[in-house]
C-alpha cells in the first residue's frame, strides 16, 4: 500500500505541473461557471451516467447510495486534459489546459448492511476564459491599446457519507458537503503610450457555505421482468442542496501607481437544488447501460438576491454502456479491459442574447486492470456547445480524462 | 507498478505535446464578457459644462530654503538679503586677535551672479549695514523684515560689479568684530549684514545661497597683519543667508490669475468633475493652462515654469509637497499631467482643488499670468483632458 501512496503521490505531483494553462469558454463568464457533474474517468466514459449504479469496484459521486456495494477500501483520483476549438463567425482558435479532478476515499462498514463510508475532494464548478482584444482610441493620442479579459476559480466540494441497505434493498445514503471556492474576473488595460496609465479591475469572490446530497437506489426489479437477459434493474435518485453560500467579494482597481480596493461586501449567493435521476440495467452479466436525466434549476440562482438573466435550467439526458468482457481470473489483462461509451444532450444553465446554450456530447473510454481490483481509468468527451448565430461562440471540447483506482483490504477483524 | 510508471511517462508527455498546441488568447468571445467589458471614455471640461473657480493670493512662507539670494529692484518689487560670516581661529592666533596685536589690512566679499530679473542692461546697487539683532534664515518671512535692527551707515567700499562678478570691501572693523565674537562669546554678537538695494536699481541679482554642495555662495576674504612679523590671509565662512522680496500684490486683467516666485504669489484652481463616474481607472489626464504673454514678467533666461500641488485641507489650502507637477510649456500654453491627482479626486471623492506656484517658488521672482476661470473667451480658460477606462 506503501508503494501505491508513493505512486499516487508521483502522478499528482507530475500532472499538477501542468495545470498552469487557460482553457477558454467565455460561457463561464455567468454564474459560476461549468458544472462538474461526475470526477472520474469512468463516469466521463458512461456520459456521466450511473445514478442507479451500484458499484463495487468504483467511487460514484452522483449518488452516496451507490457506495453500499464497496468491498474493499479505495482510493480514487483524476485528472483531465481539456482543449476547446472555439470558433466565432470570423476566427478560431485551439486551447488546452490540465485540471485536477479531485479525490475520493472508501471503504466498507457493513456489507450486510450495505453500509459504505466516502470521502473526497472534488471540483463542483470550474471558471476558466481569457480574452484579449486590441484597439486604437481615437481619444488623444493614446494610440494602441489591448484589452485582457481572464476568469479563474470555481466552486469545490468536501464531502463524506454513507449508504444503508433497507429490508426491502432499497438503499439510501447522503452525504454532508462543505462548499468552497474563489471566483476572480480580471479586466485589464494597457496602453502602448507610455504615459497613459494602465490599470486593472479584479473582482473576487470567496464562497463558503455547506450542503447536502440524499439519494436512493432501488430494488432489482429485474425478477418482475421475467427475463433471463435482464439481470439487474434499478432506479436512482439524488439530489443535491447547498445552503446559501456566503461571499465575500472585494473590487480593487489597480492603476499603475497605486493599488485599491475600492468595494468590499458579504452576499448571500443561492445555488439551485440539483435533482438526478436514472435507470440502470444490466444485460447478460457484460452489459450495463444507464439512462439518467438531470435537471438543475438555474433560473432561481441568485447573487445578493439578485438573479442573472444570462442563466436558465439545466436540463440532461444521459446514456451509457459499459462491457465487461470477462471476470475470470485466468483471462489476460487486455481481455479484462471494460470498455464504454456515452451519448448526452444538454440545455446548458446559459441563456446568452435570449438564446438557449445547447451542447451535444459522445463519450469513450476504458479501464484497464491493474491486479485484482485496481485499475487505470482513460475516458474521453467530445462536446459541441454554442454556435456562432447571434455573436454568439462555438465550442468544440475536447477532454481526456484519466484516473487511478485502487482497492485494498482494510479493516481486518481479528478472529482470535 | 513498473507498468504504471511507464504509463505515467507517456502520459505525460502526451499531456505536454497537447498543452504545447494552446493558442495565445484571442478576442473570441469577447461580446459575452457583458459587465466586465472596459470601455475607454474621455471627459474635457470645455466639452461638459463643467464649472472651475480660480483666484491668486499671497502666501507668507519661509523663505530660508531658497538656494538663490536676491539684491536690487525692478519696479515696484524690491529684494534684500541678511548674510552671517563666521570665523575658526587658529588656538594661537586667539590672544593676538584679542590684544589687537593682529590687524585686519582689508576683508572682501565675492558674489557670483546666477540669475538677472527681468533687463540686464538696466544696473543694481546696494548699500550694506551692519544687523544688530538676532535672525534666523530657517524660519525667517516677508514680515520678520520690519524687526529688523541695522545701522544707516554703508559698511562697504570699493565697489566692483560685473556680469559675471561682484567684489567689494567691508570694513575692518567689523571683520574684525566677527573674529573675536567667534573667539569670545562674551563679546559684542555678531548678527551679520543687510544688503540693501539703492533707490537707482532698475534690476534684481541673483547669488547662489549657501549649501553643503556648492562653493560658489559668498565668500569672505580677510588679510590680516601681525606688524614685524606676518601678513596672512584667513577666509571667513558663510553661516546663513535669506532674501526677502517684498512688493505690490499683482494686479492683473479681469479673469486673469497668476503666480510669481518671491513674492509668493499663488492661484487655486479648482474644477468641478462629478461627471466622471466614481470607481474607473484614470488613464490620462491633463491640466492646460493659456498664459497672457503681455502682463507675464519672465526673468532675463527663463521661460517660465508652473507646479501643480494638490489641496489635502481646503480649510487651510495645506497641500501635499511630496507629490508636485511640473507643467511643460509650449509656445503660451502650460501642460501638466495631473493623473495621480485626477485618480484620487474621482475614486477617492477628494478634489479639494489645486494650488499653482512658480515652478520653483524661492528661487526665482518671475511673474506668469494666467488666463484664469473667469477669463471672457471660453476656450483661453484653465482645461482638463481626462482619458478613463470603465466598467460596461
Amino acid at each position: 500500500m506503501i508503494m501505491k501512496f508513493k505512486y499516487i503521490i508521483f502522478f499528482i505531483t507530475l500532472f499538477s505541473a501542468f495545470v498552469f494553462s487557460q482553457s477558454s469558454s467565455t460561457y463561464t463568464r455567468y454564474g459560476i461557471g461549468d458544472m462538474n457533474y461526475t470526477y472520474s474517468a469512468r463516469s466521463l466514459s458512461l456520459g456521466k451516467t450511473g445514478v442507479g449504479m451500484l458499484n463495487s469496484n468504483f467511487v460514484e459521486s452522483l449518488n452516496p447510495a451507490s457506495w453500499a456495494d464497496i468491498k474493499l477500501t479505495r482510493f480514487e483520483f483524476s485528472l483531465v486534459l481539456n482543449g476547446v476549438r472555439l470558433s466565432d463567425k470570423s476566427d478560431s482558435r485551439f486551447y488546452t489546459d490540465a485540471e485536477f479532478k479531485g479525490f475520493t476515499f472508501a471503504f466498507p462498514i457493513s456489507e450486510k448492511y450495505g453500509i459504505g463510508f466516502a470521502a473526497g475532494l472534488i471540483p463542483y464548478s470550474r471558471i476558466s476564459y481569457e480574452i484579449k482584444e486590441t484597439g486604437t482610441s481615437v481619444l488623444a493620442d493614446s494610440g494602441e491599446y489591448s484589452l485582457n479579459y481572464k476568469g479563474s476559480g470555481g466552486l469545490s466540494k468536501l464531502f463524506m457519507g454513507a449508504s444503508y441497505r433497507t429490508p426491502f434493498d432499497w438503499i439510501i445514503g447522503a452525504s454532508a458537503e462543505y462548499y468552497f471556492g474563489r471566483r476572480k474576473y480580471i479586466s485589464t488595460i494597457n496602453f502602448s503610450n507610455t504615459t497613459y496609465n494602465s490599470g486593472e479591475y479584479e473582482l473576487d469572490y470567496r464562497s463558503t457555505g455547506f450542503g447536502t446530497t440524499v439519494g436512493i437506489i432501488s430494488q432489482n426489479f429485474s425478477d418482475l421482468l421475467n427475463s433471463e437477459t435482464i439481470s439487474n434493474l434499478r432506479l436512482g435518485v439524488s439530489i443535491n442542496i447547498i445552503s446559501n453560500l456566503s461571499t465575500d467579494s472585494s473590487l480593487t482597481i489597480n492603476p499603475t501607481t497605486s493599488a485599491d480596493t475600492v468595494v468590499n461586501g458579504n452576499s448571500d449567493m443561492k445555488i439551485p437544488y440539483r435533482l438526478i435521476t436514472g435507470v440502470t440495467l444490466q444485460l447478460s452479466n457484460k452489459f450495463t447501460i444507464n439512462l439518467d436525466y438531470i435537471f438543475q434549476p438555474w433560473s432561481n440562482y441568485s447573487f445578493n438576491g439578485i438573479k442573472s438573466a444570462n442563466l436558465g435550467d439545466v436540463s440532461r439526458i444521459g446514456l451509457g454502456f459499459e462491457y465487461f468482457p470477462k471476470t475470470e481470473i485466468s483471462s489476460s489483462k487486455w481481455e479484462q479491459i471494460i470498455w464504454r461509451a456515452g451519448l448526452s444532450y444538454e440545455t446548458t444553465q446559459y441563456v446568452i442574447n435570449g438564446e438557449d446554450i445547447k451542447q451535444y456530447s459522445v463519450f469513450g473510454g476504458f479501464s484497464i486492470p491493474l491486479g485484482a481490483s485496481n485499475t487505470f481509468d482513460v475516458g474521453l468527451q467530445y462536446s459541441l456547445r454554442g454556435t456562432t448565430d447571434s455573436n454568439l461562440v462555438k465550442e468544440n471540447f475536447y477532454k481526456i480524462n484519466v484516473g487511478l483506482s485502487f482497492g485494498e483490504l482494510w479493516f481486518l477483524r481479528n478472529q482470535y | 507498478m513498473k507498468f504504471l510508471f511507464k504509463l505515467t511517462i507517456i502520459l505525460a508527455c502526451l499531456s505536454l505535446i497537447i498543452i504545447s498546441c494552446s493558442d495565445d488568447p484571442s478576442s473570441i468571445g469577447v461580446d459575452l464578457i457583458g459587465s466586465e467589458y472596459l470601455v475607454l471614455n474621455n471627459f474635457n471640461t470645455q466639452d461638459d459644462s463643467t464649472t472651475q473657480t480660480s483666484y491668486y493670493y499671497k502666501n507668507a512662507g519661509s523663505l530660508g530654503l531658497s538656494s538663490r539670494i536676491f539684491i536690487g529692484k525692478r519696479g515696484d518689487l524690491e529684494a534684500s538679503t541678511l548674510m552671517r560670516f563666521d570665523f575658526i581661529i587658529n588656538d594661537s592666533l586667539q590672544d593676538n586677535f584679542l590684544d589687537d596685536s593682529i590687524k585686519v589690512n582689508y576683508a572682501k566679499i565675492r558674489l557670483l551672479p546666477n540669475y538677472t530679473y527681468n533687463d540686464a542692461a538696466q544696473s543694481m546697487d546696494f548699500t550694506v549695514h551692519k544687523i544688530s539683532n538676532y535672525w534666523t534664515s530657517s524660519s525667517y518671512t516677508i514680515d520678520s523684515l520690519s524687526t529688523l535692527m541695522y545701522d544707516n551707515s554703508d559698511v562697504i567700499s570699493n565697489r566692483n560689479f560685473s556680469d559675471s562678478l561682484y567684489t567689494f570691501n567691508i570694513d575692518n572693523n567689523i571683520v574684525l568684530s566677527w573674529i573675536k565674537s567667534s573667539i569670545d562669546t562674551n563679546l559684542e554678537k555678531n548678527y551679520g549684514v543687510y544688503f540693501k538695494p539703492t533707490a537707482g536699481s532698475g534690476k534684481i541679482v541673483g547669488f547662489p545661497a549657501y549649501t553643503l554642495y556648492d562653493t560658489t555662495y559668498a565668500q569672505l576674504t580677510v588679510v590680516v597683519e601681525k606688524p614685524g612679523f606676518y601678513i596672512d590671509t584667513l577666509s571667513g565662512f558663510l553661516v546663513s543667508d535669506v532674501s526677502v522680496i517684498s512688493g505690490n500684490f499683482p494686479v492683473l486683467p479681469d479673469g486673469e490669475i497668476a503666480v510669481q516666485g518671491g513674492l509668493a504669489i499663488e492661484s487655486k484652481l479648482f474644477f468641478n468633475i462629478k461627471n466622471i463616474p466614481q470607481n474607473v481607472i484614470i488613464n490620462n489626464a491633463q491640466l492646460i493652462l493659456k498664459q497672457d504673454t503681455t502682463n507675464s514678467v519672465l526673468s532675463q533666461s527663463g521661460a517660465g515654469s508652473i507646479r501643480i500641488f494638490s489641496v489635502v485641507d481646503s480649510t487651510t489650502d495645506s497641500v501635499n509637497t511630496s507629490n508636485s507637477i511640473l507643467m511643460t510649456k509650449q509656445d503660451d500654453i502650460f501642460t501638466g499631467n495631473i493623473t495621480s491627482l485626477v485618480n484620487d479626486w474621482v475614486n477617492n471623492k477628494n478634489n479639494q482643488g489645486m494650488i499653482l506656484t512658480t515652478g520653483t517658488q524661492t528661487d526665482n521672482l518671475e511673474m506668469i499670468a494666467i488666463k484664469g476661470s473667469n477669463f471672457a473667451d471660453l476656450k483661453e480658460r484653465p482645461q482638463i483632458k481626462v482619458v478613463y477606462t470603465s466598467k460596461k
